[in-house]
């Protein structure tokens, strides 16, 4: 028999869909109906979700924060608050509209790990520590995760790519297209040039149970190659074009992130499903893995780009991007004194009183410290240097990349945070 | 009259030290401190500081050689996070901060002491939130002044100026937040200066000594305590095989998955009596729930304190800090009894049963022609170690008996007799027998494990906890506590009455403020 949380888990994963299909639907037609309706499916998704998470912690007789699966939950949950606090605030079905996707996709990511309930903790656990670090940790990641939403929307909604009437791979697209196909060869000649003897990877796709191998070096080599080719094409790039306005650049770097994070999803998905294996104990796993994510990235960037610059969808979207801008900020403002008290100071202190010392740079601290000197950079920047609009946007959203790569590094780092 | 309008030079000095506390310096040592550290979480992977860490560490150490690689580590390359040029770094930035905070805390003290601006008519009229009122009298604007605002009356050339603030002392949050962050800097850099650790351990009874501390300390007793059975534990399953239980069916009936984890796993159902879920600590450590050791603190020969010693609760004293680090399943100090073992002995030459031994560890037995058998050592796990015998644990996994045959009180020789097996001893011509355990009566084992306590003192504690407690106050004002400035500016009107220009100003959450606002002018007006 399935436990009731996991049942009241999978009852708020289908009104979290309905939601999304809802909200889908309202988007593309502007009936404010349909968006009401999907506000209703995802509040019909949080009252399950939250009963759950209560019925989890009564039958471990624990708090319910002891692996990712309740990490990504509690995560989502704090996002389907958000929405549920912008409707309530500002009235926006639209934003509320793009905050579902996440909530969706983290509820999706969640139902992919083992929901078994962890029945007894390792003693190192068993402090109330756990309580204080992992939900801050998790409420202002929740938070980041809204921000990032409404940074995309504030970057998708440039206006002179709404309005432009060009095909989706002209005029400024190229060098998005160039980016991500420079990422190979530069990719593949690093490898070559620097690391001729590289063990060989093991890397394998199983599909129809014939194991495809030798992909691993390819996708090493893209997986670095690619973001090298991204950021070094770019720079180039806009050192040719110099004079010329600066303009989609944003536009370019969203869907890039979108297309890139469904990449992720679906690599995920296959590592999961055992389709695609990495090579266990190699440094290079994380790019095999990121480059498995950009080739499955190249299919969905088009896609999205292809939806979002066709027809009138953009131009529908019809959102104040000055209060997309504020929202962001808004919450980065909330998230980030939650994320330093809990993710940094609670988890320092607990790492103390168990393992003696406050900080051992182990590579989930590493990731967290990372993270934190972001947001610590992007609020100056924001705050002090005037840094709003595109730039804080596009920081916004690298800024929930790092957290995303912080929550799954132990994956491919290990460390003393040893989760499933 | 010439006068030099250029400011005068400044020193190298002051160019730094203003250099230092500029924000585009802070941001970029973020920025630089951020990439160094994805960097280093990469290299720890990549040039392991350990060649025999796993098959990539034997490669890489292989290849570069073990020059290379020294190389390597003595630039810090191998351990980037404890490398002389990344604490630079994080010192520099500690630096930074605190000529930031040096050179903006003077004015926001100055600030916080002189209130909200002397805002003149014009410029309360300027501000988006603003109102008049008129035909209003000073006791009425007095009797209605939100009481959350602190007040500042004073009287100008052309009419009267209130001012008010709520929530000032938000100015306070960045720089608290920042001298936060400095203590922070400054205590990891003692703590990783001045820390003094090393383990050490002992069975109960045992105490604890060492140059560096300042004190003794006698471990009372140490016991590692297991959960009861549960769902989702390794278990021994009728002493014969590994398996994981999935749920209790019934009362004392148990679902146990034998095969690999999975939908497709072997399922089977297990009485509650045939399942152990403390059987080996190589398999069944994820079934422990605590390691606790009690211990007596003593200075100079007197007990000064005890202590509970467990995971999350380590014991403080003197600026030490002990922690329950490890201990050692591989080698445990059992002590094992018993009443009565039944001992057959029998003729080597035909295996003739002569006779049935009583015995204990109270008095030898004796049997044939003045023989006699002592019982030597009760050993309920027995292991054969470097010369010596002991037991692995108190479970009554292997139980075995030393004994020692003598004749006329001398000693002929000793052996090991195993319950579990039929006598596999030598024999001599001097003791031409051969000896069974039949039975163990009233055997009873305590098994007492070596502890191993960490033990550490460093600098810093203190000052890293107050840059913690700083720095959340810190975030906590500057992050959510809101500040409100309220202003009226009052000046007369015929019949003695008086007209006020009012005007409000919030640094967040204006959609709030601007209803506040309207509710404080429609009360004023009443």
């Amino acid at each position: 028999m399935v436990s009731p949380d996991i049942w009241l888990f999978w009852w708020a994963f289908w009104c979290y869909l309905t939601s999304f299909a809802l909200f889908s639907v309202f988007l593309a037609t502007g009936k404010d109906r349909i968006g009401w309706f999907g506000a209703a499916a995802a509040g019909l998704g949080f009252l399950p979700q939250t009963v759950g998470f209560f019925i989890r912690w009564a039958i471990s007789r624990h708090y319910p924060m002891s692996n990712m699966y309740e990490y990504l939950a509690i995560m989502s949950w704090m996002a389907a608050m958000m929405m549920g606090i912008v409707l309530w605030k500002y009235r926006r079905l639209k934003i509320a509209a793009l905050i579902s996707p996440i909530i969706f996709m983290l509820m999706v990511t969640a139902s992919m790990l083992p929901k078994e309930i962890n029945m007894q903790l390792m003693p190192a656990l068993q402090s109330y520590w756990l309580t204080i670090h992992v939900t801050l940790a998790a409420i202002a990641s929740g938070s980041f995760a809204v921000g990032a939403v409404t940074s995309f929307l504030y970057l998708i909604r440039d206006p002179e790519m709404v309005s432009s009437k060009k095909g989706p791979f002209s005029g400024k697209m190229k060098p998005i297209a160039f980016t991500m196909g420079i990422g190979f060869p530069v990719g593949l000649a690093l490898i070559l040039a620097l690391f001729q003897a590289l063990p060989a990877s093991a890397a394998t796709f199983n599909l129809g149970g014939n194991p495809i191998n030798g992909i691993g070096s390819a996708l090493t080599a893209f997986g670095i190659g690619a973001p090298l080719g991204a950021i070094g094409w770019t720079l180039i790039y806009r050192r040719i074009n110099r004079t010329e306005k600066a303009s989609g650049g944003g536009y370019l770097a969203a869907v890039a992130f979108l297309s890139f994070l469904l990449g992720a999803l679906l690599a995920g998905i296959l590592t999961k499903s055992h389709i695609f294996g990495i090579t266990q104990g190699s440094p290079f796993r994380i790019f095999e893995f990121f480059g498995l994510s950009w080739i499955l990235a190249l299919p969905c960037f088009f896609l999205l780009n292809s939806f979002f610059r066709s027809g009138k969808r953009l131009a529908s979207l019809k959102l104040d991007r000055g209060l997309m801008d504020d929202i962001s900020a808004g919450t980065v403002k909330l998230g980030y004194p939650l994320y330093t008290v809990g993710a940094l100071f609670a988890g320092a202190i607990w790492a103390e009183q168990a393992w003696g010392s406050f900080w051992s740079w182990d590579p989930k601290e590493v990731g967290a410290l990372i993270v934190w000197l972001f947001y610590s950079g992007f609020l100056h920047a924001r705050l002090q240097r005037g840094w709003t609009g595109t730039k804080s946007a596009i920081l916004s959203l690298a800024g929930f990349g790092m957290i995303l790569l912080s929550f799954f590094g132990n994956y491919f780092f290990g460390g003393l945070h040893a989760y499933t | 009259m010439n006068q030099n309008t250029q400011p005068p030079p400044r020193s190298l000095t002051a160019r730094l030290w203003s250099t230092l506390a500029s924000m585009k310096f802070a941001i970029l040592l973020l920025v630089i401190l951020a990439v160094i550290s994805v960097f280093g979480l990469f290299v720890e992977e990549f040039l392991p500081d350990n060649p025999m860490a796993s098959p990539w560490s034997e490669y890489v150490w292989e290849k570069l050689g073990a020059d290379g690689m020294m190389a390597l580590r003595n630039i810090g390359l191998t351990r980037p996070f404890q490398a002389p040029w990344y604490r630079f770094l994080v010192a520099l930035l500690a630096v930074s901060i605190l000529a930031c905070v040096s050179q903006r805390l003077p004015g926001i003290l100055r600030r916080l002491k002189q209130g909200p601006a002397k805002l003149d008519k014009t410029a309360i009229l300027a501000l988006p939130l603003h109102a008049t009122i008129s035909n209003t009298t000073r006791e009425t604007l007095q009797s209605k002044w939100p009481k959350k605002f602190s007040r500042r009356e004073e009287v100008k050339e052309n009419g009267e100026l209130w001012r008010g603030e709520f929530g000032h002392y938000a100015h306070l949050g960045p720089a608290l937040t920042h001298i936060g962050m400095f203590l922070l800097a400054i205590g990891a850099m003692m703590a990783s200066l001045g820390v003094n650790t090393f383990q050490m351990g002992g069975f109960p009874g045992d105490t604890i000594m060492a140059e560096d501390l300042p004190f003794e300390l006698k471990i009372d007793s140490f016991r590692v305590e297991y959960y009861p059975l549960a769902p989702g534990q390794t278990v021994l399953v009728d002493d014969e095989f590994l398996g994981r239980t999935l749920k209790r069916i019934r009362d004392d009936i148990w679902l146990v998955e034998t095969g690999p984890h999975g939908k497709k796993s072997d399922r089977i159902e297990v009485e509650a009596s045939q399942l152990a879920n403390q059987f080996d600590r190589n398999f069944d450590s994820g079934n422990i729930r605590d390691y606790i050791a009690n211990v007596s603190v003593f200075e100079e020969g007197q007990a000064i304190r005890t202590a509970h010693i467990e995971v999350n609760h380590p014991l403080r004293h003197k600026g030490w800090r002990v922690y329950q680090s490890s201990y050692d399943p591989e080698h445990p100090r059992v002590a094992a009894r018993f009443d009565t073992a039944y001992i057959k002995v029998s003729r080597a030459a035909d295996s003739t049963a002569l006779d049935t031994l009583y015995l204990t560890f109270d008095s030898p037995a004796m049997f044939a022609d003045n023989f006699a058998l002592t019982a030597g050592g009760f050993y309920p796990d027995y292991r054969r170690g470097q010369g010596e015998d002991y037991s692995l644990s108190a479970m009554m996994n292997n139980p075995a008996i030393r004994i020692g045959i003598s004749r006329n009180d001398k000693e002929l020789s000793s052996t090991v007799l195993f319950q579990k097996f039929a006598f596999h001893g030598s024999t001599s011509e001097q003791v031409p027998f051969i000896f069974d355990i039949l039975d163990i009566e009233g055997a009873t084992a305590a098994e007492e494990l070596r502890t191993i306590f960490s033990f550490r003192r460093d600098w810093g504690g203190g000052v890293i906890w107050a840059g913690f407690i700083v720095m959340t106050i810190g975030l906590l004002l500057a992050f959510y506590l809101i500040h409100r400035r309220f202003w009226i500016w009052l000046e007369p009107e015929s019949d003695g009455k008086m007209r006020a220009v009012i005007g409000g100003e919030s640094t967040r959450g204006t959609h709030h403020f601007e209803r506040e606002f309207q509710t404080i002018i429609a009360r004023m007006k009443q």
